[in-house]
């Protein structure tokens, strides 16, 4: 999915206001300890998200997105995950200073989360329906009966014949399998839905299809979306807002207008210019230089200077604050303390 | 020395004892509890004894299957049963007396034609009544059954004739005094027609004895009941249980435990029992010799100078102190006989180790340094040719051990095919003087295929010779040929050893191993 | 499913003939007749060829094995040479016992080893896993004979808690069960340790955990679900091996059970013995494996539909 010109404009722009956040990240931390490195997987990340919006993570792999959204649910492997700091908000609770069986209430039915590869989300040995049966058993204490019931009714739901409750995962394309992963998360009617990389694993014409169907869900149950992609298209197709990863930082992070047509950070430029265009099919991709930092050796300074070309010895000394830029518009940028600094890349047209 | 010494005083006074409580017309009359050899004559019957119920036998066997025509059912212990569950004709005690059992008078005036009269009210445990008839089923079946212990005694027998239901008459192939002794063996006790024909399979598990069969587990245990109606005198404990145990281990800590009445013991355990104030100790000295015999018709071991070095190589002492942890006893003679077996001519002297003649006899020898197999087959045979390895290294012979099992050990020292050059054995004897047959005729027991005309011609003199002096005059000087031909030398009889719970008693041991429980008891202890 | 549960079994039959001729051929290589330990001095030339003919012994190899399979097609496992009595009789009286023994080794061991094995995976890498790693080496690499006795020698002479030797009660059973029960246990441990491993990298747990599923319940139903299928092939081979009988156990034990029997049969030359052993042994060991691929496909899906063809289960709903 290529992207040229981003209409925002159907698009609402609320204000944002504490009363409707449902998720809050604040200064999340997290490393991996390993025996001989630390991985610093998230350095600083804050973000809040509001009832019935979407935001995207975006970022190339290794940014740190998927440990966030680990993060938030509070299911950072340990070992050798360590969330070093930071508070997370779900609807109004502590995500990490909670014990584990007040998780288990909060995971599934406050919050739940789509995982990347949908081959390998589902238990081979339990019928689909069960799958998504168990979530309504143990959140709703329904009877099996009255929880089949309602597999069948969300199966349905993502476009699956009901009667298909008593399949096996092994016995569904791809497509159908992430359906029916979103089937499993959405059982609860969550107030906030992760998804990782719903659509990497599928190819492109259901990508669509199961797109537009979480698109249509979302605004039917009422679920603020976390959208960790790398795609821009999915970010434009279905996000309200944006962060932009790198190195387990927010680079960038603004509404999707902001972000997308008034893109502020080199990183973000570079993303955009290493995208094909829709009206020069024949220009060259511009690709980002060089690799994103060796996470368990990070630079001191801006993480991603080496492969900045507006980078000047100063962005290598100081790591850049998260700066406001306007209401809704932030950037991690040092040479914006220059005044009249501006990136030239990507233009309209 | 002093142990072996203590030993045999101790077996001569249990057969002494076993000899004043035995005699009279019943075989099986032992009133007095009292067979602890250490304290003989001394102990008193007690007033009013309380028995336990049941005795729990250890068997050294195990039984697949109770049925003396069965050629697959020999056991070691089948006479250790047999003595519980049927009669002979008749009781041979422990001290070599024949006394009335199911005959009750017996004659023959030429060592071929035998007359029998039997015992009337006698009654076998299906309430058939005993007659001359069942002794007929029983020879018939014995002289069918090649490959059983029944064949052996009873297959001598070339006709009968029924002369009423209590006197019957036996004809021999061939003249043989020892008859009586052969009918008196628990190998030819007597069966029942009807039962047999009723049931072929379980036809043994009825007799006239003194026990009842109640049970049988197959390769497991025996379990017999007190037979209430027995003839002659009664047996004291009610419950009889013979259980084969695999595992040594186990088996003593059964025997610790209580779980076994009475049970063999390992030599090397005598010790621990031997001042125990818990348990009984009981021993007796085998007649079986264990010999090294060496093949006549190999060129080495045919050669008289070389067998005369092994003679002179060997330490017997040393073997039993090895082999049986010192309980045993070494031969007293230089004759190969019996421990105990009649007409042992005792003036032979044993050639005692002396390494310089034996180096002396190799030099003169055919031997050139070839590899001498020692071919053994059970455990004690295969500890004895490891000693007896050394010992003929020591002066020079290259000798090798060679472990066998049975079956194996029958094949390769089969009398017509016998490849092996020294087989370090256990061999068979009885009491009986005749029991030299199976080693100085052509035989599969004679291992070392021992064959001189003069001997076996001697042999069949003395089986139609009265027991007398003119008997004993053959028996000796085929000793003495034989001492001198040496294709034996014999090394040791085995002591077993017997462990007891305190209070338990009244077996007869014989030196042949077929043991009589039928009154053994148990008395409770205060 | 019939049609390959068929197929299995038909595949059998080659390997019994075979089984039953290596068999037959080996007793007959190995030094020895039967008749060899019943021959006495007392028998004449004559007495012996009598003898020989009774186990038919006077006819060559190839005939006994055609007159055994012949008996066998019609059934009949023929009788003992040693005791005269129907092998299937004698294997019927004392497979009861090796029956009860494996299974009651295996409820042991099965019910020690999965908590064992999902303990050490859970603390993989830690001290925890280590002990019971230990413990499970130890447990397969122990004789079970040494063990055996141990445990005779401890809880049978110095505590006097069981019997030495099985007399019907339960407590004979206590002894035999544990030495047999433990080297299962270890090695159904390391198996379990292993498969849970291999699935705790899975994502679907992830989702489970995800969507509320409490961690027990993640261990029990969604990783134990799908790591039995190894599991289930060990237990199923270490029930193989032990219903054919433990005779190291059974001597140790005076257990009476089969293993003793072919040993037994092999050291007394007993060829139709030694035979039917060995026939009903693999038989029982591929019924058993069988059921094993049968309990396959009812844990895991995947398996079931090779078998059937595409048959829809419809829910009650």
């Amino acid at each position: 999915m290529s992207i040229k010109t981003v209409d925002t404009a159907g698009k609402e722009q609320a204000v944002v206001s504490n009363d409707d956040v449902v998720l809050e990240v604040e200064d999340l931390v997290v490393h991996y300890v390993l025996k001989k490195s630390v991985v610093e997987a998230v350095n600083g990340v804050s973000f809040k998200l509001k009832k019935r919006r979407a935001i995207g993570l975006v970022g190339e792999t290794g940014a740190g997105k998927t440990t966030t959204a680990l993060a938030i649910m509070n299911l950072v492997p340990d070992p050798p995950g360590v969330i070093k700091n930071g508070k997370i908000t779900v609807c109004g609770k502590d995500m990490l200073s909670m014990k584990p069986h007040q998780l288990e209430k909060i995971r599934g039915k406050d919050i739940s989360m789509i995982f990347q590869d949908p081959m390998t989300s589902l238990n081979p040995v339990m019928t689909v329906g069960e799958q998504i049966a168990e979530s309504v058993r143990l959140h709703e204490h329904v009877g099996k009966h009255e929880a089949m019931k309602r597999a069948v009714e969300m199966l349905e739901l993502v476009g699956i014949p009901g009667e298909r409750a008593g399949d096996y995962p092994h016995q569904f394309s791809g497509g159908m399998k992430q359906r029916v992963v979103i089937a499993v998360a959405l059982a609860c009617n969550p107030s906030v839905l992760i998804a990782d990389e719903p659509t990497t694993a599928l190819d492109v014409t259901i990508q669509a299809q199961v797109l537009s169907m979480m698109n249509d869900l979302k605004e039917k149950c009422d679920t603020a979306l976390v959208m960790i992609t790398h795609d821009l298209g999915v970010v434009a197709k279905m996000c309200d807002e944006v962060a932009v990863l790198y190195a387990g930082r927010i680079v960038e992070y603004g509404t999707l207008e902001d972000v997308f047509n008034r893109t502020m950070h080199p990183y973000t430029e570079g993303l955009f210019n290493s995208l094909p265009k829709i009206n020069n099919r024949h220009a060259p991709l511009k690709p980002i230089p060089g690799l994103m930092p060796d996470p368990t050796r990070l630079p001191p300074g801006c993480a991603f200077a080496d492969r900045c070309r507006y980078a000047t010895d100063a962005c290598r000394a100081n790591i850049p604050e998260l700066r406001r830029v306007s209401d809704t518009h932030s950037v991690a940028c040092s040479r914006y303390e220059e005044p009249g600094f501006s990136i030239e890349g990507w233009r309209h047209g | 020395m002093k142990k072996i010494v203590c030993m045999v005083l101790c077996v001569v006074l249990c057969v002494g004892l076993l000899a004043a409580c035995s005699g009279g017309t019943t075989p099986t009359s032992t009133p007095a509890p009292s067979a602890k050899p250490t304290e003989a004559g001394t102990t008193p019957a007690p007033q009013e004894p309380q028995y336990h119920d049941q005795i729990n036998l250890y068997i050294a066997d195990k039984v697949a299957i109770i049925d003396p025509f069965n050629p697959g059912a020999q056991s070691s212990q089948q006479g250790i049963y047999s003595h519980l569950l049927y009669d002979t004709l008749v009781h041979y005690t422990v001290d070599g007396k024949y006394v009335p059992c199911l005959a009750t008078e017996w004659s023959s005036d030429d060592n071929v034609n035998y007359n029998f009269k039997l015992r009337e009210g006698v009654k076998y445990h299906n309430g058939e009544t005993f007659t001359a008839d069942d002794v007929a089923f029983t020879i018939d079946r014995a002289k069918a059954a090649q490959g059983t212990s029944m064949f052996d005694r009873l297959g001598q027998v070339d006709s009968y004739e029924v002369v009423s239901d209590y006197e019957i008459n036996i004809t021999l192939k061939s003249p043989n005094v020892d008859f009586i002794f052969d009918v008196s063996t628990p190998y030819a006790s007597i069966m029942n027609r009807d039962e047999y024909d009723k049931n072929p399979d379980q036809g043994a598990w009825v007799g006239t004895g003194p026990f009842k069969m109640d049970n049988f587990v197959p390769n497991d245990s025996i379990t017999l009941v007190a037979n209430a109606d027995y003839w002659g005198e009664k047996p004291i404990t009610k419950k009889f249980v013979l259980r084969y145990i695999a595992e040594e281990t186990a088996r003593l800590i059964m025997l610790e435990n209580g779980e076994f009445t009475f049970a063999d013991l390992p030599s090397i355990y005598v010790p621990q029992y031997e001042n125990n104030p818990n348990f009984e100790l009981y021993s007796y000295v085998m007649d079986n010799c264990n010999y090294i015999a060496f093949n006549m018709k190999r060129p080495i071991t045919g050669d008289k100078n070389f067998r005369m070095a092994v003679a002179y190589a060997i330490d017997r002492q040393a073997i039993v102190d090895i082999a049986l942890d010192g309980y045993g006893k070494v031969v007293d003679s230089g004759a190969f006989w019996g421990n105990n077996t009649a007409y042992k001519n005792r003036n032979l002297k044993l050639i005692e180790q002396d390494l310089d003649k034996a180096k002396e006899y190799l030099e003169k020898s055919v031997y050139n340094g070839e590899k001498i197999e020692l071919v053994a087959g059970m455990a004690h045979t295969i500890k004895s040719a490891e000693v007896l390895m050394a010992q003929l290294r020591a002066v020079g012979i290259n000798a090798e051990v060679r472990k066998v099992d049975g079956p194996t050990m029958a094949a390769i020292t089969a009398y017509d095919s016998n490849d092996c050059d020294i087989i370090v054995g256990s061999g068979v004897w009885t009491p009986l003087g005749s029991s030299c047959k199976s080693y100085f005729t052509p035989s599969n027991s004679n291992k070392a295929c021992y064959d001189n005309p003069e001997v076996i011609e001697l042999i069949d003199k003395a089986a139609a010779t009265p027991d007398g002096e003119e008997r004993q005059k053959i028996y000796y000087q085929i000793q003495e040929i034989v001492y001198d031909d040496m294709p034996y030398l014999g090394t040791f009889h085995m002591a077993l050893y017997i462990g007891a719970q305190k209070g338990a008693g009244g077996a007869v041991y014989y030196p042949t191993n077929n043991h009589d429980y039928s009154m053994a008891y148990w008395l409770k202890q205060d | 499913m019939l049609r390959y549960c068929a197929i299995r079994i038909a595949l059998l039959i080659p390997i019994l003939l075979c089984v039953s001729f290596i068999i037959f051929w080996l007793i007959d290589l190995a030094p020895g007749e039967i008749t060899d330990t019943m021959i006495t001095d007392q028998m004449t030339e004559e007495d012996i060829q009598i003898l020989r003919a009774k186990y038919d012994l006077d006819k060559p190899l190839i005939v006994r094995y055609g007159k055994y399979i012949w008996n066998l097609l019609h059934g009949d496992l023929g009788r003992s040479q040693v005791s005269n009595l129907s092998v299937w009789e004698q294997y019927k009286i004392r497979f009861p016992f090796t029956l009860r023994l494996s299974i009651y080794s295996l409820i042991l061991g099965v019910a020690l080893a999965i908590p064992a094995g999902i303990f050490a995976a859970k603390h993989a890498g830690t001290i925890w896993d280590n002990i019971t790693t230990a413990i499970a080496m130890l447990g397969l690499s122990m004789p079970n004979f040494w063990l055996g006795l141990m445990l005779l020698i401890y809880f049978s002479m110095k505590l006097k808690m069981f019997p030495a030797a099985y007399d019907g009660t339960w407590k004979s059973y206590v002894l035999p069960v544990v030495a047999n029960g433990f080297a299962m246990m270890a090695s159904i441990t390391r198996q379990t340790r292993s498969s849970i491993l291999d699935v705790s990298r899975q994502d679907f747990l992830r989702t489970a955990r995800a969507k509320g599923v409490p961690e027990r319940r993640v261990t029990y139903k969604h990783e134990l679900g799908n790591a039995w299928i190894p599991i289930i092939t060990q237990i199923g081979m270490m029930l193989g091996m032990t219903l054919g009988g433990s005779a190291v156990i059974e001597a140790v034990y005076s257990w009476p059970g089969v293993g003793y029997l072919l040993v037994e049969a092999i050291s007394r030359r007993d060829t139709i013995m030694a035979c039917g052993c060995v026939i009903l042994t693999a038989t029982m060991y591929t019924i058993i494996l069988l059921i094993v691929d049968l309990v396959y496909a009812a844990i895991d899906p995947r398996i079931r539909s090779a078998y059937a063809r595409k048959k829809k289960r419809r829910v009650e709903a």
